[in-house]
């Protein structure tokens, strides 16, 4: 701004007056600008005033913080019945998890944020090995951890004998060679690593790395019934029990997922289906995308009858009339097939996401590769993928956040999320009151809001730190 | 879109390779050819084992819609049709799909006004509004629906005191060995219980056709109005307050003459009887949580439809509005709003659709939907056709679906000739 | 070229696969019991006296015992049951598709499930029928006085097809409320959302005791319906379906003929009494376990694992249970009840 010096230095410039400045000015400027405005203001006020101090005083002034059962909320002009929550919190939790084994509950949820956390910073480097540990290391555990493990173990020589004439040879020599296919397969990823570092020069270091990664990932299981032997013998930690059964038996007890509960369920149904639908969700979008028609019509037809219904009908369909299509003896456990509607009902989803982040590809980038003359896969995995998948990590991110609180939907076919067990100890004789409905469902509330809150928040940071990227 | 995936290898290469019978492999038709096939049997594979196991099964029984005729046997809480348990099974299917689409109609009008006014809140100059509108979209948002629901179905609704006087232990309030009547009543003559909202019924008498001629009357005289003083107003420049005649003629009119008649209409009033209420109109209480849980979730969704939308136009818009002079007001009415409607109504109609969608949330509070009455009751009572029960359901909600996206694309082409 | 073929082959294969998985034939259920090592067990979710998990995940009530009976006859082993919680809306297709072998789920025996939906039923383990509750300060002595009263109810049973022809013979008028899930209903009915409640008696009783006083409701003295309550099968399985009928008749004839888990061993050791030694296997000519794919102390086994009839009754909704049913028309035939067994001879 051009500024006249001479004038500026012979009158300096006069403060403004009371009235604009501070909160006087703020207020003016923002609240009471015009007649209609101070009307709107007051009136909003009067509202919120109302709205806040109602909610106030039942969550607060008149809500009752202790108490052993409900006979404490019970009464004229009581709020929000908070011990309730403070009993039920654990099962909130991990729904009817065997109380003594929770701890694998606690320790899956502590595995995954060491996993995720560094992930959503972009300042911590190595990405693609948090993404490896996260996508592909942490769900084995996670799987063995949470279901169980059954481990073998050393018997008399006459019980095993009489055990192994009944197998087949080769699945006797498999058994047998298990430790060691673990180790060499872990031994060779270590190798590969390795090289990745040493011999740069000859052999191309990410295709050593994700060698050494598929290998880590094949010995993974192996290296899991290894330790859980180890564990069950006493080798380490001499943890053995003191009796152990004889024939193979549980190392880690198998927890049917009947049991399972909480935000256990919300949030494994939750990440499972995000995780599941953007393969889902790629294959549907390059498919929707294809100059071959018949792809073409069998990725909208998908897409649009799976957009088209309620989630509810998925979740009926998948819950229901599964069993009725698969081939009989074939067992799909009740959480399973909620997975699988949820995936695919996200997957739809994931693929209109995706199509918009490919649609935003420039044209020569399609043209280039073709001039380079690589191959198709090539040409999406290598160019077109990488740049449209990570134009739409907000719109994943965001997707996230609706399929979260979609999982809320599984209540009705009976699973038991967060909601569900919060709805399902409301009908606790102990805790009747008229306010322990409300203070069971603000509760779920709250936690439902903070999450998705902070999720979107991130989602518009990273928004806007990829669009700076960009320019 | 076609030029993108057009990877027709160069003509080089081609016919480098082209030595003999095997090229053809390398040819980009032939593998499409393949692939397509690979597909088709795969998909051709999936669906005859799934037939063929739901037919298996199904040990023979016939796959047919007679079961559509026979009588449902059950009660419906909420009918907008003549219905008994002794109708069809076809009859319940209407009713479903006839609530789905009451529910949804009310929640999508009364959603779109909270919405455009928390859209429009969110940008006013006033700090206070804003912010709360910004907080209220920003609760809703977050919160699932099915929970929206529960609040206020088994949070809010059921709290209200029922059609007696009850303890919080549920005893009766006992007065000479009667019980208290304990509705809220919110004048004239409207109750409100954890029953629902009651209120009182009209019964027209004849005099009343005569108000109902003076409102017809209104509406096309103010029609006309508006006709002439947009015309004078295109001739001269001259306005003419058209909203004000508007309401005189179609409000103060018929009103008018309906007090001359002598105000003919009788009121039945909802009275308690031994049991229920009885008389009046009711209003069920699980289409009310629906109704306001929807209502609510939705509005957010388009407030921030809606403030996308105004934030769309650019802002040269309204300052060229206000420089020849129009108000604010008439700025954003006349100016900003037709444009941003262009933005604003492809997602809008979505999100109409979502709320379709949505309703079928009301099984979970017993509200009677199509999902709730067709998918859930009589699936139950007709065991053995269930895979007819949820295809015909899924195929309403694809119909639905179809007739959007057929409006969705005449309003595109519509829009696309309005923009030069 | 080599890709093609590959692409070729994954899906040639793939259809092979389905193919053969397609056209698989399905094996005796008890084979596949046997394979398992469980009976898979389609129960209810949660009513009490009948199916009903406690906080370790155990599983007790009548509806259960009779699984475990039968885990009993072929396992030796009443804990050898796999119980799947089932909804309405679920049972019968878990069912039908094999994901369970048995359903035992306060089920009412129609005309309808037995025959349009290839389901069997073993028997009639309860013999129940539909009553209806309500505040007792409502004053009402009757069903007959329940014009227009707002009713709750189970959606999707037969409870509320009988409900709607009660009503419409006695030319009365009712609000129905419908919900899914029982918890949902009680505690609407506890809101006074409805005036009366409408089930299953037996289940009354269970959710009355759930309620905050118990004391204030009282079930009206009509019974509107019969509710023969049973465990079901699949038509397709002769063998199966003889199975889980015997072992219900071995618990009524058990009761019949006196012998209980407490007294079981010492009849199988002293007694003269040819019926009994029939039952417990003792007839060195004739097996009659064998030709059910059983062994011959089969009954044992069962008495041993969950006891007879009566105890199990006992034991879930009896007069010493908080459900406190009276015996009544499930009392045995001797006693003037309508439980019936064919003998075994």
């Amino acid at each position: 701004m051009p500024v006249d010096t001479a004038l500026s230095a012979a009158t300096p410039a006069l403060r403004p007056p009371a009235s604009e400045t501070g909160l006087v000015g703020w207020m003016r400027k923002n609240l009471f600008s015009s007649v209609g405005n101070s009307i709107l203001t007051v009136v909003c006020l009067f509202f919120l005033y109302r709205l806040v101090a109602g909610a106030l005083d039942w969550a607060v002034f008149s809500a009752v913080f202790t108490g052993e059962d409900g006979s404490a909320c019970r009464g004229e002009g009581k709020g929000a019945c908070w011990p309730f929550v403070k009993a039920k919190f654990s099962q909130f939790i991990y729904g009817r998890y065997p109380e003594e084994m929770r701890w694998r509950v606690s320790l899956t949820f502590i595995l995954a944020l060491a996993g995720i956390i560094p992930l959503m910073i972009p300042a911590i480097p190595w990405k693609g090995f948090q993404a490896y540990y996260t996508l592909i290391v942490f769900p084995i555990i996670a799987y063995w951890l949470l279901t169980g493990v059954t481990v073998p173990v050393e018997l008399p020589a006459a019980e095993l004998a009489d055990i192994r004439s009944k197998q087949s040879w080769w699945y006797r020599i498999y058994s047998d060679a298990r430790p060691y296919i673990g180790l060499s397969l872990l031994s060779a990823a270590a190798v590969s690593v390795l090289l990745s570092f040493v011999a740069r020069q000859i052999l191309i270091p990410q295709t050593m790395r994700l060698l050494g990664g598929i290998l880590f990932t094949m010995a993974l299981p192996y290296l899991i019934e290894m330790l859980f032997v180890a564990l069950d013998q006493g080798k380490i930690l001499g943890l053995a029990a003191t009796n152990p059964p004889p024939g193979p038996h549980n190392a880690l007890p198998v927890v049917k997922t009947e049991r399972w509960g909480g935000l256990l369920v919300t949030l494994v149904v939750a990440s499972v289906g995000i995780t599941c639908s953007y393969p889902v969700g790629i294959i549907l979008a390059l498919g929707r995308r294809s100059q071959m028609p018949i792809a073409r019509w069998a990725s909208v037809f998908f897409i649009e009858t799976v957009r088209a219904v309620p989630l509810i009908t998925i979740l009926f369909m998948s819950s229901v009339m599964l069993p009725y299509f698969l081939p009989p003896g074939m067992e799909f456990d009740k959480l399973l097939r909620a997975l699988v509607g949820v995936a695919l009902f996200a997957g739809a989803y994931m693929a209109e996401t995706i199509r918009g982040g490919l649609q935003a590809i420039p044209r020569g980038q399609f043209e280039a590769a073709d001039a380079l003359g690589l191959s198709y896969p090539k040409k999406m995995g290598l160019i077109v993928l990488p740049q449209a998948l990570k134009l739409v990590i907000p719109g994943i991110v965001n997707s996230f956040v609706g399929l979260f609180k979609d999982t809320s939907l599984v209540l009705i076919i009976g699973l038991f999320d967060l909601l569900n067990i919060v709805q399902f100890n409301l009908t606790d004789a102990k805790w009747f009151a008229p306010q322990t409905a409300m203070t069971g469902y603000v509760f779920a509330a709250a936690f439902f809001w903070f999450f998705c809150f902070a999720i979107s928040r991130y989602s518009q940071w990273l928004e806007k730190r990829l669009r700076t990227d960009h320019k | 879109m076609a030029v993108m995936d057009d990877g027709r290898p160069p003509a080089a290469r081609r016919g480098a390779s082209d030595d003999g019978l095997m090229s053809i492999f390398f040819r980009r038709e032939t593998r499409q050819i393949i692939y397509q096939v690979a597909i088709v049997v795969t998909l051709v594979a999936f669906f005859w084992m799934i037939i063929s196991n739901a037919a298996a099964r199904r040990q023979g029984r016939a796959w047919n819609a007679e079961f559509l005729n026979s009588s449902a046997g059950f009660d419906i809480s909420q009918t907008l049709i003549p219905y008994s348990a002794a109708s069809s099974n076809w009859d319940a299917f209407m009713v479903g799909i006839l609530n789905t689409i009451f529910v949804s109609a009310i929640a999508i009008v009364l959603a779109t006004i909270l919405g455009f006014v928390a859209g429009i809140a969110r940008l006013s100059s006033n700090w206070l509004i804003a912010k709360v509108a910004a907080i209220y979209v920003e609760i809703t948002r977050n919160i699932p629906l099915l929970l929206h629901l529960l609040i206020w179905y088994f949070g809010v609704i059921k709290n209200l005191p029922g059609i007696f006087k009850q303890s919080p232990t549920g005893d009766f309030l006992m007065v000479d060995g009667k019980r208290v009547p304990g509705s809220v009543e919110l004048g004239g003559g409207i109750l409100l219980n954890n029953r629902g909202l009651f209120l009182p019924k009209p019964e027209f008498l004849p005099g009343s056709r005569t108000a109902l001629f003076a409102l017809v009357f209104g509406i096309i005289a103010s029609i006309l109005v508006a006709m002439w003083a947009r015309r004078r107003q295109l001739a001269t420049g001259q306005q003419f307050p058209v909203l004000w005649t508007s309401l005189a003629l179609i409000l103060i009119l018929p009103i008018g003459t309906f007090l001359v008649m002598g105000r003919p209409v009788q009121f039945e009033h909802p009275t308690v009887g031994r049991f229920n209420m009885s008389g009046g109109i009711e209003l069920l209480p699980e289409l009310a949580a629906l109704l306001i849980g929807l209502v609510f979730y939705t509005g957010g969704y388009i407030a921030e439809i809606v403030r996308a939308g105004i934030l769309g136009v650019s802002k040269g818009q309204k300052e060229a509005a206000r420089a020849i002079g129009l108000t604010n007001g008439q700025a954003l009415r006349l100016v900003v709003i037709p444009q941003a409607l262009r933005i604003i109504i492809p997602p809008l109609t979505s999100n109409y659709l979502n709320v379709t969608k949505n309703s079928s949330l009301g099984i979970a509070i017993g509200y009677p939907d199509l999902v709730g009455v067709f998918t859930g009751t009589v699936l139950n009572q007709k065991s053995g056709h269930e895979i007819e029960i949820v295809l015909m359901t899924m195929a309403v909600y694809l119909t639905l679906s179809l007739l959007t996206s057929l409006f969705m694309n005449w309003f595109n082409k519509r829009m696309a000739l309005v923009e030069r | 070229m080599k890709r093609s073929f590959k692409i070729g082959a994954v899906a040639a294969a793939a259809a092979i696969a389905f193919t053969g998985l397609a056209s698989a034939q399905t094996k005796p259920t008890l084979e596949v019991v046997k394979a398992r090592g469980a009976v898979a067990c389609g129960v209810g979710p949660g009513t009490p006296g009948f199916s009903n998990p406690d906080d370790k995940g155990n599983w007790t009530g009548f509806d259960v015992d009779f699984c475990r009976a039968v885990a009993a006859a072929i396992f030796n082993d009443p804990k050898k049951v796999a119980f799947k919680p089932l909804t309405a809306k679920e049972r019968f297709t878990a069912l039908q598709s094999g994901e369970v072998d048995l359903l035992s789920r306060t089920t009412t025996w129609t005309a309808a499930r037995d025959s349009a939906m290839n389901l069997a039923f073993v028997g009639v383990m309860y013999y129940d029928g539909q009553g209806f509750m309500v505040n007792k300060k409502l004053g009402v002595k009757s069903a007959k006085e329940l014009n227009g009263a707002a009713v709750c109810v189970a959606t999707g049973t037969t409870t509320e097809l009988n409900l709607s022809d009660y009503f419409r013979s006695m030319n009365m008028t009712y609000k129905p409320v419908v919900f899914e899930k029982s918890d949902e209903i009680n505690a609407a009915y506890q809101a006074g959302r409805c005036d009366v409640y409408t089930t299953d008696a037996s289940s009354l009783y269970a959710q009355r005791l759930r309620m905050q006083k118990p004391e204030d409701h009282v079930i009206l003295p009509e019974i509107i319906s019969k509710e023969p309550l049973g465990p079901l099968v699949r038509q397709a399985d002769w063998q199966w379906f003889t199975l889980n009928k015997w072992v219900y008749f071995a618990l009524l004839n058990a009761e019949e003929l006196g012998v209980t888990s407490a007294n079981v061993d010492k009849m199988l050791a002293d007694t003269k009494n040819p019926e009994i030694m029939r039952l417990l296997g003792r007839d060195k000519e004739t097996d009659f376990g064998k030709p059910l794919g059983l062994t011959q102390d089969w009954v044992v086994r069962i008495i041993k694992g969950v006891g007879n009839y009566e105890e199990i009754y006992e034991r879930n909704v009896g007069p010493k249970t908080p459900l406190k049913i009276a015996r009544g028309v499930n009392n045995l035939w001797t006693k003037g009840g309508l439980q019936y067994a064919p003998p075994i001879r």
